[in-house]
C-alpha cells in the first residue's frame, strides 16, 4: 500500500514537471484533456518516466496517444517485470 | 617501485563511485524537492539559485526538466534570472530541434546570458542562409548556430574517392558560413559531427581513408582548419566520447522524433554550446584562485615542511603533480591563477621555491595570498589587485567549509569544492568550470585572420552564392505519378501529417483517395524526389478537382510538401505537372486556395508568388490558356 502511494508520488512528480504544477491529474487525463500535453511533451514525458523508474517503455508509448492511466499501466508493468 | 605502487594504491581510503554517485543523487532528488516547494510559493528566484549550482555542475535530466519547468512557470509570472548579456541566438538545425532550444533556454541563463531563439524550420540550412528576406535575417542574430548530425553528410559507407566526398562537405558547410557572413552580422557557431559507432568494416575502418568512420573523423579535423578564428566549434565528437556514444545517441528518438540526441546528452550539448556562447561575449571565467595545503599539494606545509609535502611520486603525488600541470596548461591559454591560503606567507612560499617536484612555481601566479584573514576577505583583495570582477573568479579549495563561506561572502564567485581523491581533481575541476575562449591571443588571432582572408578568396570562386546556385548545385530530379495502389497509403499519411506546408489541411483516408482517383476529371498525384545527397521518395501530394461552381475551373483541393524538401521550388514542379495534367482535361484555369491553419502560415501567400492571379476570398487563379507554369531546377525523371 505505502509503495503504491510511493509509486504515485513519483509519478505525479514527473507530470508536474513535464505538465506543469499545480494540476491535479487523472488516470483519464491525456491530450485530449490536457493543453500542455502535445507530441513533443509525450516524448519527453516517456523519457522522464524511463529515467525517474528506470524502465524501458515500449516504442508504442512514444508512438501512440496515451494517457496518465495508460503510461502509469506501462510503467507498472515494466516495472514488475524488472 | 610497481609493488610499493600497487600497495599504496590499496591503502588509500576508498573514494567509492558507486557510494559518490548514489549521494550526488540523492543531494539531486533533495534539491529537486526543496525547489518544488520554493517554487510552490512563488519564489522564483530562490528555486533558481537553488538550482543554478547543479545545473552547472551536472547532467541530470531531471533537474534539467525541472529548471525548464520552473523557467516557463516563471515566465509566465512575469520573472527572469537577471543576465549580464544578451545573445539573440538563430538555429540552423537539420534535426527536429525543439529540445535543444528548450535545453540552451535552462543553459544560457545558468551562465548568465539572456537569450532569444530564433530556429528556423528544420532542415532549412541553405534556404534560410541564402534566401532574400527569410526568418533568420529579419531576426538580426548575434550568433548563429549550425546543428546538423552525421546523417546529413553524403558519405556512403565505402568512398572510392575520400578526398572527393571530404572536399564535397568542406565546401557545403564553408559555403554556408560564408553565406552567413556576408547576409547577417552574425557569429556562426558550428557543431561538429559524432563519429557513428558503428562500424560495417570493423577495426579495419581505420585503416581505409574511404570509410564513413574515417571520413567523419578527417571532417572534423577539417572544418576546425576552416573556422580558424572566425567560427566557433562545439567538439560534439569529444561530448559524445566522454559521455560515451551508445548513451549520447538514441536511435529510438531519431527514429520516432528526429531527435538524435538523448535525454541524458542534451544537457551536456546544450552546456558546452552556452560555454562557447559565453566565452565570445566574454563572459567565461578569467581567474583561477586555488588554495594549497591538499589542493595543490597532499599534506599541510606548516607540519611537513617544504621538501615534506606530497607532491611528484606515488599515486596521489602524480596526481597533484598532474593537477598542477593542468592549471599551468590553463595558465598558458591565458586564464590567470592566483592563491588564497590560510597559512604564514613564508611556508606558503617554500614549496615554490624549494621543492623540485613542483610544476607551479611563484612566476605562475598574478597574486599570491596567505596569511589568516577569512578566505572571503583574501579574494576580495585579489579581485580588487588584478582589476577583475568577483563574477570572472573561480575559487578551489579541497575543504567545502571554505567554499562555502566564499559562497555566502561572495556569491558571485564561483566555488568548486574538491572533495574527492586528488585523481579525480581535473575532471571535477572540467565538470564545474566551462572555460571557453573564442581565440587564443591577438597575435594568433592576426595570423588566422590572414589565412581566413586568403582562404575567403579563393572560396568566393567556388562558393554557393545565391539559392538559384543551391538549388543547381543539388542536382535534383522529381518524378510526379498519379495515384496507384501502391502509394494511396502514403498518399493519406502525408494529407494526415503535414501541417506546416499543406495548402487546405484537408485529411483523407486511403479510401477516400482511392474513390477520388476513380473520378477521371480528378488529378491525383504524388512526387518523388531524389538529389545528390539523398533519395527522399514520396514528400510531396497534389490533387486537383473540378470546381463546384465552375466546372471549366480545376481546384486545387490539396497541396502539400513533407518539411524535408520545403525551399526547393518543388511545389513549383509539382503544380506545373497539376497545370499540365488539368489543360490536358480541357480545364480553362486552375485555382488554388489556402486555408489558415495553426502551422501553415508559411504558405499563405504561396499562389501569387507562384504567379497566380488573386480572385477573392483566399483563391488564386492561373489562366492555363497563357504561358505554362515551368520548372527550372528540377528535371522530371517520370515517363
Amino acid at each position: 500500500m505505502s509503495s503504491q502511494t510511493e509509486f504515485d508520488r513519483r509519478f505525479h512528480d514527473v507530470l508536474e514537471d513535464v505538465l506543469g504544477w499545480d494540476a491535479v491529474y487523472a488516470d483519464a487525463d491525456g491530450p485530449a484533456t490536457i493543453e500542455a500535453w502535445d507530441s513533443l511533451a509525450q516524448i519527453r514525458l516517456v523519457n522522464a518516466l524511463e529515467t525517474a523508474f528506470d524502465v524501458r517503455l515500449p516504442d508504442s508509448a512514444l508512438l501512440e496517444e496515451q494517457t496518465v492511466g495508460s503510461l502509469k499501466h506501462l510503467v507498472a508493468e515494466r516495472g514488475a517485470v524488472r | 617501485m610497481e609493488v610499493t605502487r600497487g600497495i599504496d594504491i590499496e591503502l588509500l581510503p576508498p573514494t567509492g563511485d558507486p557510494a559518490a554517485t548514489a549521494s550526488s543523487q540523492l543531494a539531486a532528488g533533495g534539491i529537486r524537492e526543496a525547489v518544488r516547494d520554493v517554487v510552490r510559493e512563488g519564489r522564483y528566484e530562490d528555486a533558481w539559485e537553488l538550482l543554478r549550482p547543479s545545473l552547472l555542475a551536472e547532467d541530470d535530466p531531471a533537474t534539467w526538466g525541472l529548471a525548464r519547468r520552473l523557467l516557463q512557470s516563471a515566465a509566465d509570472e512575469g520573472w527572469a534570472p537577471s543576465c549580464r548579456r544578451d545573445v539573440r541566438l538563430a538555429l540552423l538545425c537539420s534535426y527536429e530541434s525543439a529540445e535543444l532550444v528548450e535545453h540552451l533556454r535552462v543553459a544560457c541563463p545558468a551562465f548568465g546570458i539572456a537569450l532569444e531563439v530564433y530556429a528556423a524550420p528544420y532542415g532549412q540550412l541553405e534556404q534560410e542562409a541564402l534566401g532574400e528576406n527569410t526568418g533568420l535575417v529579419q531576426f538580426a542574430p548575434s550568433h548563429v548556430l549550425v546543428a546538423p548530425t552525421t546523417a546529413d553528410l553524403s558519405f556512403p559507407a565505402l568512398s572510392e574517392d575520400p578526398q572527393g566526398s571530404l572536399a564535397a562537405e568542406v565546401r557545403r558547410w564553408r559555403s554556408l558560413w560564408d553565406a552567413l557572413g556576408s547576409r547577417v552580422a552574425a557569429r556562426v557557431v558550428q557543431h561538429g559531427f559524432v563519429v557513428p559507432d558503428e562500424s560495417p568494416l570493423g577495426h579495419l575502418a581505420l585503416r581505409i581513408p574511404g570509410t564513413r568512420l574515417s571520413l567523419v573523423r578527417e571532417l572534423n579535423a577539417r572544418l576546425g582548419a576552416e573556422a580558424g578564428s572566425t567560427v566557433l566549434l562545439v567538439d560534439v565528437e569529444r561530448l559524445a566520447g566522454a559521455l560515451g556514444k551508445q548513451r549520447w545517441l538514441d536511435p529510438r528518438l531519431w527514429y520516432t522524433a528526429r531527435q538524435p540526441f538523448s535525454y541524458e546528452a542534451l544537457p551536456g550539448l546544450a552546456k558546452a554550446t552556452t560555454a562557447v556562447l559565453a566565452g565570445d561575449v566574454g563572459l567565461a571565467p578569467r581567474c583561477i584562485i586555488v588554495d594549497l595545503d591538499n589542493t595543490l599539494w597532499g599534506g599541510v606545509v606548516g607540519d611537513e615542511g617544504a621538501e615534506g609535502v606530497v607532491i611528484g611520486d606515488g599515486a596521489e603525488g602524480e596526481a597533484f603533480a598532474a593537477f598542477q600541470e593542468y592549471l599551468l596548461a590553463l595558465r598558458d591559454r591565458g586564464v590567470l591563477l592566483a592563491v588564497a591560503s590560510k597559512n604564514d606567507l613564508a611556508a606558503a612560499r617554500e614549496p615554490f621555491e624549494r621543492n623540485p617536484s613542483m610544476r607551479l612555481r611563484l612566476e605562475h601566479f598574478e597574486a599570491f595570498v596567505a596569511d589568516w584573514r577569512p578566505k572571503s576577505v583574501q579574494i576580495a583583495e585579489i579581485a580588487e589587485t588584478l582589476g577583475l570582477g568577483l563574477d570572472a573568479l573561480i575559487f578551489l579549495d579541497d575543504n567545502p567549509a571554505e567554499c562555502a563561506q566564499v559562497a555566502s561572502a561572495l556569491p558571485s564567485v564561483a566555488t568548486v569544492p574538491l572533495t574527492v581523491s586528488p585523481s579525480e581533481f581535473v575532471r571535477t575541476l572540467e565538470q564545474h568550470v566551462h572555460l571557453e575562449a573564442s581565440w587564443l591571443s591577438s597575435e594568433d588571432r592576426a595570423r588566422a585572420d590572414s589565412y581566413a582572408a586568403r582562404r575567403k578568396a579563393e572560396t568566393l570562386r567556388e562558393a554557393v552564392a545565391s539559392l538559384p546556385d543551391f538549388w543547381r548545385s543539388l542536382e535534383m530530379r522529381g518524378r510526379v505519378r498519379p495515384v496507384d495502389a501502391t502509394t494511396l497509403e502514403r498518399t493519406a499519411q502525408l494529407t494526415q501529417k503535414t501541417n506546416q506546408f499543406n495548402l487546405t489541411l484537408v485529411r483523407r483516408t486511403p479510401e477516400q483517395i482511392e474513390r477520388l482517383t476513380a473520378d477521371p476529371r480528378t488529378i491525383c498525384r504524388t512526387f518523388e524526389l531524389e538529389d545528390r545527397f539523398a533519395q527522399h521518395g514520396i514528400v510531396g501530394v497534389a490533387i486537383a478537382v473540378p470546381d463546384p461552381e465552375e466546372p471549366a475551373t480545376a481546384l486545387v483541393d490539396t497541396l502539400l510538401l513533407s518539411c524535408r524538401v520545403i525551399g526547393r521550388t518543388a511545389e513549383q514542379h509539382l503544380l506545373a505537372h497539376v497545370a499540365h495534367a488539368a489543360a490536358g482535361l480541357g480545364y480553362d484555369r486552375l485555382r488554388g486556395i489556402y486555408v489558415a491553419g495553426s502551422r501553415n502560415e508559411l504558405v499563405s501567400d504561396l499562389y501569387p508568388k507562384l504567379g497566380f492571379v488573386e480572385a477573392g476570398e483566399g483563391r488564386w487563379d492561373y489562366d492555363l490558356g497563357g504561358s505554362p507554369l515551368t520548372s527550372e531546377y528540377i528535371v522530371e525523371a517520370g515517363e
